[in-house]
């Protein structure tokens, strides 16, 4: 079945060393080119985010009570001939929670990166997403 | 799939009943919580044989006893999961009822 269409629009400004970025609902994103992050690194940061947020949703409707998810990303890029791109993500997890244990979240991370985080799929079929590390911590041993 | 319902050990007796429509091994996990938002006291793994019904009375699990609260059971495959409580002091008062599965939309947009 086809979802529906994402549709956002880009403009770069030379003269400003502006990027911007708006969606139809006119929500906006201003990038200072040099100063901000780099398109690769929101590459990550998307990633990140999606990976995130479907981890908290998915651990929550499990019962976790979740204070903190963090995520850290690594970007591994290969060159072949004229052109570099990223061969692979290493993503590393530390999330504080309670109710929840280590071999439930592996599991809820697999899951995620495979089938739900859209970002993760979407990459997953040229870029190996290979997650690294996870740590556990519990909200009493904060 | 995850299922939600209550469970009570406190005045009342709870029995499950699981049933698997497949043909196949369908494992679960069952989380049950004191009250609604507390902390987690037992989780149950269960693994059903195809085309099994299986019975679980909770007073096989200690940690719940004299508890009352949430279940969660979270399974790999679409399940059918009963409850029968049963109150203690006049056993022909009876609540029974199903699982219902919560909305499980996934992703980040």
């Amino acid at each position: 079945m086809r979802a529906k269409d994402i549709l956002v629009k880009t403009w770069f400004k030379p003269n400003e060393g502006i990027l911007l970025a708006e969606t139809p609902e006119k929500k906006r994103l201003s990038l200072q080119i040099l100063e901000n992050m780099a398109p690769t690194e929101l590459m990550l940061v998307a990633l990140g985010g999606c990976a995130a947020i479907d981890l908290f949703k998915a651990l929550s409707l499990r019962g976790a009570d979740i204070q903190s998810i963090e995520i850290e990303l690594i970007g591994r890029p290969v060159k072949e001939g004229e052109s570099s791109y990223i061969k692979e993500i290493l993503i590393s997890y530390l999330i504080t929670a309670e109710n929840v244990g280590r071999r439930e979240v592996e599991e809820v991370i697999h899951q995620s990166l495979e089938k739900y985080c859209s970002i993760a799929v979407t990459l997953n079929r040229s870029v190996n997403i290979r997650p690294r590390l996870m740590l556990l911590k519990k909200l009493s041993e904060k | 799939m995850i299922l939600k319902g209550w469970y009570s050990q406190n005045g009342w007796k709870t029995k499950l009943t699981f049933i698997n429509q497949h043909n196949e091994h369908v494992k679960l996990r069952m989380k049950l919580f004191e009250g609604e938002n507390g902390r987690l006291l037992a989780i149950v793994n269960l693994q059903l044989k195809p085309k099994e019904m299986r019975f679980y009375n909770l007073e096989r699990v200690n940690h719940v006893k004299d508890k009352a609260g949430l279940i969660l059971i979270e399974c790999e495959k679409p399940l059918i999961c009963t409850a029968l409580m049963i109150d203690q002091q006049d056993e022909m008062r009876v609540l029974d009822y199903r699982l219902l599965p919560v909305e499980d939309e996934r992703g980040c947009c």
